[in-house]
C-alpha cells in the first residue's frame, strides 16, 4: 500500500490542548491510511470487547442457560435489590475488595517505580540485566504455581514450618490465617509482577535527557536532589497515566489467585469476582452475578473518567484528552 | 485421578456439611411449581424392570443389601453379551462428558477409541472437559444445541432444563420396555429412581454401590505402632489418633475435618441427611448430635492430630496417605484399587483397609451413610427420531455391559495385544494402553461395579469382607427420594453456607456458637422451605 503521511507525524499534528487547525474531512483526507491501519484492532475490540457487553443484559433476566437469553424472562431490577439492600455477604465482598484494593494502590503500585530506580542506578550493564531477567521471571508463571510455590515455602506443613517444628519450634500459620490473608496476598502481587512492571518505567528513565542531570549536577544538586527534580517529574505522565488505569480495575483485586486460597474462610477472603463466579456458575444464580459484575464495570468507568478529569485540572495529559 | 477427587465428593469429604449431610437426592427431581404434584408426578414414574445380568459369575457372591460381586481375576473366557452391532457403521453420535483422567489422544491417533467406534458401529465423538471446568463448561453447553449425550451433574433447575431440551425416555425404558436394553435392566431401581423426573425417564444413572464413603486406614503404620486399627469405642478411636501423630516425623492421624465430623456422627447413631419422625423432617445439622460431633473435631483439630494442610484447597491427601503422612482419611470407595495399584507393591510394607465406626458412647449403635445411587445423568437430546433414540440406547447398552464379559474389555481394557495384554488371568494395560484408554466412555453408560484388583486377589478379598460388615449398617437418607424445588435450586448456596461456617469453627476462627448463627441463617435462606417441602412431598408420596 502507498502511502503518502504529512512531513509531521500525524498522529502529533496538534499540540496538546490547542485547538485543531484542520477540518474533519481534511483530517480525514491525510490520515486515511493510519486508519486503515487501525480497523483491524478496532474489530477485535469490537468483537471481543463491545459485543459481549450486550450480555449485560441478563442482569435483568432471571437467566436459565438451557433456556437461552432470549427466552429467560426480564426481571426488571430485581437481582440488583440483593446489592443495594445491604444484603451482609455482598457487603462483606466489597469490603474485603476495597480493602485489598487500597493495600495494593499503597504497596503493589509503588514497588515497580522504586525498583525501576534502583536498578536504574546499577551502573554495569551485564549485573543489570541478569538482575531484571530474574525479575521479570515470576511474571510468565501462572498463579496456580505461583500459590503452589508461596504453599510449599509458607504452608503449614511447608519449608518453614517443618523446619520450625523440628527444631522445637511453634509453626507460623500463614497460609489459610485469615490474620495473614490480606498481607499474603499482596506480597504474591509483588513477587510476581513487581519485575514486570519495571518494563515501562525503565523505558521512561532511558529517555531523560543526561544534560538535565549533568545541569543539575553543576548547579550543586545532590543524587536526592535529581531524583526530585529530573527523575521523577519524567516519570509523572507515566505514573498519572498507570494510576488512572489502576483505578479502572480497583475493583478487580487478583480472581484467580484469590478464588485458589480460599481456605482461610469466606469473611476475609470473599471478593466481588469471587462472589460473581460462585454465584453464577456454582450456584446458577446468573442474574444477579450479571447485576453485580454490571454494576462493578460502571463504578470502574466513573473512577476512570473521573480521575482523568482530576488529571486535567492538574494540567496533566492523563488516559486520553477530547480535542 | 478418580472421580473421587470429584467437585461433589470434595464438598462432601472436605468442604462437608451439608452436602454430606443431604448429599443423597443428587439428582432425583421432577419439574415446576407445586412440589406436591411433582413428588406424585415422580412418584408414579414407572421405573424399567430390574433384571439382573446372569451371565458372569463372580468368584465373591453380591447380597441383597447391596455388596457388590468380588472378581479374583477375570472370568477365564468372557462371554460375548450382546451378540449384534448396535449402529451400521455409518451413525454419528456426540457426547458431552466430564473427564477425570487425562485428555486422551483423538481417535485418529488413538486404537483404542477406533476400535470401540468400530464394535459399536458407531463413530462416537466426545466433547470431554476436566472435570475441574465441568460446572463452567456446562452452562454454555446447555444454552446452545445439545450433543446427543449430555453427562449432567447435579445442576440447578434440573426439571425445567430436562423438560426443555431433552428426551423422555419413559416410552422406550419403562417396565418390561427395558427388555430390549438387557445391560441397562442390570442396573438397580434405586440408580434409576434419580433419573425420574416430570412424570417421565430422563435419562441413564451412571450407578454408584451403597457402600459410599470409607474410612481408608494405613493398617501398617497403626500395628507399627502397637495400636488397634478397628477400634471399639471414641476413646480408643482418640487413642488412636494420638499414637500415631508425631510431627517430627511429618506424620499425622488424620486429613478432612468434616469428614471426621461425619465419621462421629456415625459412631453415634445419628440420621443420615434429614431426620423424619411421623412426618416431620429435622436436618441432622440442626440435631445436637451434630453440635456435639463438631465439638468433637475441634478438639482433635486442637490436639494437632490432622495434617497442617488439611484445610488448603485441593489438598494432595492421596499422596499424604499413600505416603504415610497421614495414616486415616475418608474417600469414596472408588478409589481403594487407586490406592492399591499406587501404593501396594511387592516389598513394600504399605497396607489400606476400611475402619468402621467405632461406638461413640456405651449406648450408641454405629451406622454408616449409604451411598449416592447415581453418580450422574445422561440425558438424551430431544429429538422425534424414534430409531435415533434407539440407536443410543443400543450404544448406551453395549457401553453397560458389565465386568466378564468381552464388551467390557473392549470398553475398558481397549484391543487386545494392542492395549492389554493378559498376564496370569488379568488384564494388563500396555503403556499405549495407558494413555489410550483414559477416554471415559463409561460416563454415557455404565455397568455396576465390580470389586476387582488385577494381580492383588487378597485386596478383593478384603474390600469384600469390608462390604459384608459395612454394608448393612449404611442408612440412606429419607430424602433422598423426595423433591424439594428450593434445595434444587439453592443447594449450592445453602450448602455453601454451613461448610464456611464449620470451616470457621473447625479451624478454631470461631466459636461454636457460630454454628447456631450459621443454622439460623440457613433456615431463613431456605432450610425451612426445603424442610417444609420435603414434608408435603413426604405426605403426597405415601
Amino acid at each position: 500500500m502507498a502511502l503518502t503521511i504529512d512531513k509531521r507525524p500525524a498522529v502529533k499534528s496538534a499540540p496538546p490542548g490547542s485547538p485543531h487547525s484542520l477540518g474533519r474531512l481534511a483530517r480525514l483526507k491525510r490520515d486515511w491510511g493510519l486508519l486503515v491501519f487501525a480497523v483491524p484492532g478496532l474489530l477485535v475490540f469490537l468483537v471481543f470487547h463491545y459485543v459481549p457487553l450486550l450480555g449485560n443484559v441478563i442482569a435483568f433476566k432471571d437467566y436459565q442457560p438451557y433456556l437461552g437469553v432470549r427466552q429467560s424472562p426480564w426481571v426488571g431490577f430485581s437481582n440488583f435489590a440483593l446489592i443495594f439492600s445491604g444484603d451482609p455477604e455482598v457487603l462483606n465482598a466489597l469490603k474485603n475488595t476495597l480493602v485489598l484494593t487500597v493495600l495494593q494502590v499503597a504497596f503493589v503500585f509503588p514497588a515497580p517505580i522504586v525498583l525501576a530506580l534502583v536498578l536504574n542506578s546499577l551502573m554495569y550493564e551485564p549485573i543489570k540485566r541478569f538482575v531484571q531477567s530474574v525479575l521479570y521471571m515470576p511474571h510468565f508463571l501462572s498463579w496456580v504455581i505461583v500459590v503452589a510455590i508461596f504453599q510449599q515455602i509458607l504452608g503449614n506443613a511447608g519449608l518453614l514450618n517443618t523446619y520450625l517444628r523440628h527444631k522445637g519450634i511453634e509453626p507460623i500459620e500463614i497460609i489459610g490465617n485469615p490474620d495473614a490473608f490480606r498481607a499474603l496476598i499482596t506480597s504474591q502481587v509483588i513477587w510476581k509482577d513487581t519485575g514486570w512492571g519495571t518494563i515501562l518505567f525503565l523505558a521512561a528513565l532511558s529517555r531523560v535527557d543526561q544534560e538535565q542531570y549533568e545541569a543539575a549536577s553543576v548547579d550543586g544538586a545532590g543524587p536526592a536532589r535529581q531524583m526530585w527534580h529530573v527523575t521523577l517529574p519524567a516519570l509523572r505522565p507515566l505514573i498519572i497515566l498507570l494510576g488512572i488505569l489502576r483505578l479502572g480495575d480497583s475493583l478487580s483485586v487478583g480472581f484467580e489467585q484469590i478464588l485458589l486460597q480460599q481456605g482461610a474462610g469466606t469473611e476475609v477472603t470473599e471478593v466481588l469476582d469471587t462472589y460473581v463466579y460462585h454465584h453464577a456458575f456454582q450456584q446458577g444464580e446468573w442474574g444477579i452475578s450479571a447485576a453485580v459484575g454490571l454494576v462493578k464495570g460502571v463504578v470502574g468507568l466513573a473512577l476512570v473518567l473521573g480521575a482523568n478529569k482530576v488529571a486535567h485540572l492538574f494540567g496533566e495529559d492523563g488516559v486520553y484528552r477530547s480535542r | 485421578m478418580s472421580e473421587s477427587m470429584s467437585r461433589r465428593t470434595l464438598l462432601r469429604l472436605m468442604g462437608g456439611t451439608a452436602a454430606a449431610a443431604i448429599a443423597g437426592p443428587t439428582l432425583s427431581a421432577c419439574s415446576s411449581s407445586p412440589a406436591t404434584s411433582q413428588q406424585q408426578q415422580n412418584s408414579g414414574v414407572q421405573l424399567p424392570s430390574y433384571i439382573p445380568y446372569q451371565g458372569v459369575k463372580p468368584d465373591l457372591a453380591p447380597t441383597k443389601d447391596g455388596v457388590m460381586s468380588g472378581f479374583l481375576r477375570y472370568p477365564a473366557t468372557p462371554i460375548v453379551g450382546i451378540p449384534d452391532r448396535p449402529g451400521t457403521g455409518s451413525e454419528e453420535l456426540t457426547a458431552f462428558i466430564q473427564q477425570f483422567r487425562p485428555i486422551p489422544p483423538a481417535a485418529s491417533r488413538n486404537e483404542y477409541w477406533r476400535n470401540v467406534n468400530d464394535k459399536l458401529g458407531v463413530t462416537l465423538n466426545l466433547q470431554m472437559v476436566p472435570s475441574a471446568n465441568y460446572a463452567d463448561k456446562l452452562p454454555t453447553v446447555l444454552s446452545g444445541e445439545l450433543p446427543d449425550f449430555t453427562m449432567i451433574v447435579n445442576t440447578p433447575n434440573m426439571p425445567q432444563l430436562l423438560d426443555a431440551k431433552c428426551q423422555n425416555l419413559s416410552e422406550f425404558l419403562a417396565g418390561d420396555a427395558i427388555k430390549d436394553y438387557p445391560m441397562l435392566a442390570n442396573l438397580r431401581p434405586e440408580a434409576w429412581r434419580t433419573t425420574a423426573f416430570n412424570g417421565g425417564i430422563y435419562g441413564i444413572p451412571i450407578p454408584r454401590e451403597r457402600v459410599g464413603v470409607i474410612w481408608f486406614t494405613r493398617v501398617d503404620i497403626v500395628k507399627a505402632h502397637g495400636l488397634n486399627p478397628a477400634p471399639a469405642t471414641f476413646a480408643e478411636f482418640k487413642e488412636l489418633a494420638k499414637g500415631v501423630t508425631n510431627p517430627k516425623e511429618n506424620r499425622w492421624a488424620f486429613h478432612g475435618a468434616p469428614g471426621v465430623r461425619d465419621l462421629i456422627l456415625r459412631m453415634m447413631g445419628a440420621p443420615v441427611g434429614w431426620q423424619e419422625e411421623g412426618g416431620k423432617f429435622t436436618s441432622i445439622n440442626e440435631l445436637d448430635q451434630t453440635k456435639q460431633a463438631i465439638s468433637d473435631t475441634r478438639e482433635l483439630v486442637k490436639a494437632g492430630y490432622f495434617h497442617p494442610d488439611t484445610f488448603t484447597q485441593g489438598a494432595p491427601f492421596k499422596d499424604w496417605i499413600g505416603g504415610g503422612r497421614v495414616v486415616m482419611v475418608a474417600d469414596n470407595y472408588s478409589a481403594w484399587p487407586q490406592y492399591v495399584t499406587q501404593n501396594v507393591k511387592p516389598g513394600s510394607p504399605v497396607q489400606f483397609d476400611g475402619m468402621l465406626p467405632p461406638k461413640y458412647d456405651a449406648s450408641s449403635t454405629p451406622n454408616l451413610g449409604r451411598g449416592v445411587p447415581s453418580f450422574s445423568t445422561t440425558a438424551f437430546k430431544k429429538t422425534d427420531d424414534k430409531e435415533r433414540i434407539k440407536l443410543m440406547l443400543r450404544v448406551a447398552n453395549y457401553l453397560a455391559a458389565p465386568f466378564g464379559t468381552q464388551e467390557y474389555l473392549i470398553n475398558r481394557y481397549g484391543k487386545e495385544g494392542v492395549d492389554y495384554t493378559m498376564v496370569n488371568g488379568d488384564p494388563i494395560l500396555t503403556s499405549k494402553g495407558e494413555v489410550e484408554h483414559t477416554a471415559e466412555f463409561y460416563r454415557i453408560a455404565d455397568a455396576p461395579w465390580p470389586l476387582y484388583e488385577p494381580g492383588h486377589p487378597e485386596e478383593t478379598k478384603k474390600e469384600h469382607a469390608y462390604q459384608v460388615k459395612a454394608v448393612p449398617m449404611t442408612l440412606a437418607n429419607p430424602a433422598d427420594a423426595l423433591y424439594s424445588e428450593t434445595y434444587n435450586r439453592k443447594r449450592n448456596t445453602l450448602n455453601k453456607l454451613l461448610d464456611d461456617a464449620l470451616a470457621d469453627v473447625l479451624q478454631g476462627r470461631k466459636e461454636l456458637a457460630a454454628w447456631d448463627d450459621a443454622m439460623d441463617r440457613w433456615r431463613k435462606q431456605g432450610g425451612d422451605q426445603v424442610r417444609k417441602e420435603y414434608e408435603e412431598a413426604f405426605a403426597a408420596s405415601k
